[in-house]
Formats: structure tokens, C-alpha cells, sequence
């Protein structure tokens, strides 16, 4: 086993224990946990049997096996980032509408002749 | 009724004059204060007009959306959205309600290139321009002028649009909508006058806002 192998295993362990513990204190979805899950194996599958990718580039035509692993890896980084930038708008639309909510009920007009506040509730 | 939205974000130079010259074309005003960091608030206060305040800065087509929910909760007829830069020209609404008065139309939009744009950039003309074939091409409406923010509408016509865009692709979300809904739009001649302190004001409203918009349309048809 070469030293990157040895590395990049310790990591996984390293991932999935975190990935337990905060399965543990439920601050993710079984859902999320089993996805997790998943890729990790599979990325172990691929550490310690590296043949297999190059079995499965032969199959799909991509030159090597490492090249396979890089662009799985760009898919999967451009899926995550458009999720989050979808997730973002969300949330700054919810910010919108709590900020627009206050507004609206903080609505204010002062008569021009008196000085008193005439502060409206919807 | 006739209600006049003004969005406005650190526009104290400016608002008050607006909002008088803008006084005797509307029943009520509505500004709303974008998180200002000035006095546009209290200066508008001063007014006699309705002023919402936004607590952070959310942008223009936030700013435009809460100022037109409020006005619908009021119970207004008709709706105009009036920037607070001084750009546009009060006695102007008129020309923009007579075909909602007159039922010719559910929305009307002002154009700048139907009438006249006053000191503008030919750099500006041209992002316009392209705005003009984008719109025509993802709305299929063909406009003179897709970038303005003088438009009125009617009561019914904003009931049957949503306004979901916090930025400046709201222009183009309502103009989408417009065309969904199947509104019958006009457009009309306006002055859009380009001062220093305007340039100035909307001086990020270059060629990053067109990657922005797109970005922002594009991104919103995958938000639930």
C-alpha cells in the first residue's frame, strides 16, 4: 500500500467518524448520513482497488482511471455549487420577506399640519 | 386611487424634491427606504407620505415589491413605480396613466427611447439596446426601451404577477410576466434625464449588472 493510499484511507476515517458523530447529536437527515455514507465507500473502493476506475474509463472511453476520478469529481463540485447558490437565493428571499413583512407593519405616515404619528397595523 | 411607489436607498439629496414635485400626480406616495443609511427616511417623513422602512438593504426589486404589496393593501387602483433619483419627471405620470384611465391597457411602460434620454452614455445606450433583443427574445416582447423603472399598472394586471426578484432582474421578471399573463402593455414616451449625481448613484449599473440579471433569472426559475 503506498502512502497516499494510507493518507487518503486515514482521512475517510477520519470523515466518517465525524459524519457519525454528527449523525449522533441529529444534525443531519438519515438521508444526508446515507450519502455520505455511500460516497465515502466508494471513495474507499477506489483508494485501496485504484483498478477499478481504469476498468470503468475503459467502459465509459475515458483514457485513464485517474482522469475518470478528476472529472466525477468537477461534476460532482459544479452539482454542489449550483446547489448552494439555488439554497442562497432561497434564503435571501426569505430574508427579503421577513424584512419586507417588518416594514409593512412598521408603515409609517405623519400628517403634515400635526405632529402626531399616525402608525398604521395591517 | 392613485398610489406612486418610490424605492429609494441613501437618496436624501434628492427625495425631497421628488416627492413634492411628485405630490400633485398621486392620491398617496409610498416610499420605501431600502435600508438607507442617511436621512431618506426622516426627510421623507417630512413629506406626508407613507415611508416602510427596509432594516437591511434588499435592493431595488425588493424594495419595488414591498412598496407594491403595501400599496395593494391599501386599496389601490392604479400603481406607479417612480425612481427617487430625480431621473424621471413627475408631470410624466400623467402620460402613464391616461391608457389604464382610458382601459387601453393593463400596463404601461415608460421609454426612454420613445422620448427623450437627456445627457445619456452611448455605452448605456448600447446595454439597452441589448436588453431591448434580450427581452424581445425571452419574453417575446418587443420593446423600445426593456430597462425602465417609470411604469403603472392596474390593480387586476399586479394581482396576477409575482415579484420574486430582489435585484434589478425584477425589470425583466415583470416584463416576463407581463407576457405569461397575457397583460395588454403600452408603451409611452418619457424624459429620463442623466445627471452627475444620477451617473453617479447607479454607477454599478454597467456591464456586471447584465451578468448579474442573467445570473439572477436564471437561478430564480430553480427556486421553489
Amino acid at each position: 500500500m503506498s502512502t497516499i493510499q494510507i493518507i487518503i484511507l486515514l482521512f475517510i476515517l477520519f470523515a466518517l467518524f465525524r459524519l457519525y458523530t454528527r449523525r449522533q447529536k441529529k444534525e443531519i437527515l438519515t438521508r444526508e448520513f446515507i450519502e455520505w455514507l455511500l460516497f465515502w465507500i466508494l471513495v474507499a473502493v477506489v483508494t485501496l482497488v485504484p483498478d477499478i476506475t481504469s476498468y470503468l474509463a475503459s467502459i465509459l472511453g475515458v483514457g485513464r482511471g485517474t482522469d475518470l476520478a478528476v472529472y466525477g469529481a468537477l461534476l460532482i463540485i459544479f452539482y454542489l455549487m449550483f446547489k448552494i447558490f439555488v439554497r442562497l437565493e432561497k434564503n435571501e428571499r426569505q430574508l427579503t420577506q421577513v424584512v419586507r413583512e417588518l416594514a409593512i407593519r412598521n408603515a409609517v405616515k405623519k400628517p403634515l399640519d400635526d405632529k402626531k404619528d399616525e402608525s398604521i397595523k395591517l | 386611487m392613485i398610489a406612486v411607489v418610490v424605492p429609494a436607498y441613501n437618496e436624501e439629496k434628492m427625495i425631497k424634491v421628488v416627492l413634492r414635485s411628485l405630490k400633485p400626480y398621486a392620491d398617496e406616495i409610498i416610499v420605501v427606504d431600502d435600508g438607507s443609511t442617511d436621512a431618506t427616511s426622516s426627510l421623507a417623513l417630512t413629506e406626508g407620505v407613507y415611508v416602510l422602512r427596509h432594516l437591511v438593504n434588499r435592493d431595488y426589486g425588493a424594495a419595488i415589491a414591498t412598496g407594491t404589496a403595501f400599496a395593494l393593501s391599501l386599496g389601490a387602483d392604479i400603481i406607479v413605480h417612480f425612481d427617487a433619483d430625480g431621473q424621471f419627471e413627475p408631470a410624466e405620470v400623467k402620460l402613464l396613466l391616461e391608457p389604464l384611465l382610458q382601459d387601453k391597457a393593463d400596463v404601461v411602460l415608460g421609454s426612454r427611447f420613445l422620448g427623450k434620454a437627456i445627457g445619456m452614455p452611448w455605452h448605456r445606450k448600447l446595454i439597452q439596446k441589448g436588453a431591448v433583443l434580450f427581452t424581445w427574445f425571452f419574453s417575446g416582447i418587443k420593446l423600445t426601451d426593456a430597462h425602465n423603472g417609470f411604469r403603472a399598472f392596474t390593480r387586476k394586471a399586479l394581482q396576477q404577477i409575482t415579484l420574486s426578484q430582489d435585484h434589478k432582474a425584477l425589470t425583466s421578471e415583470i416584463l416576463h410576466e407581463i407576457s405569461r399573463s397575457s397583460l395588454r402593455y403600452l408603451e409611452v414616451p418619457v424624459t429620463v434625464h442623466y445627471t452627475n449625481y444620477s451617473l453617479h448613484k447607479a454607477k454599478a449599473n454597467s456591464v456586471w449588472d447584465i451578468g448579474r440579471i442573467i445570473r439572477d433569472l436564471l437561478i430564480g426559475k430553480f427556486v421553489k
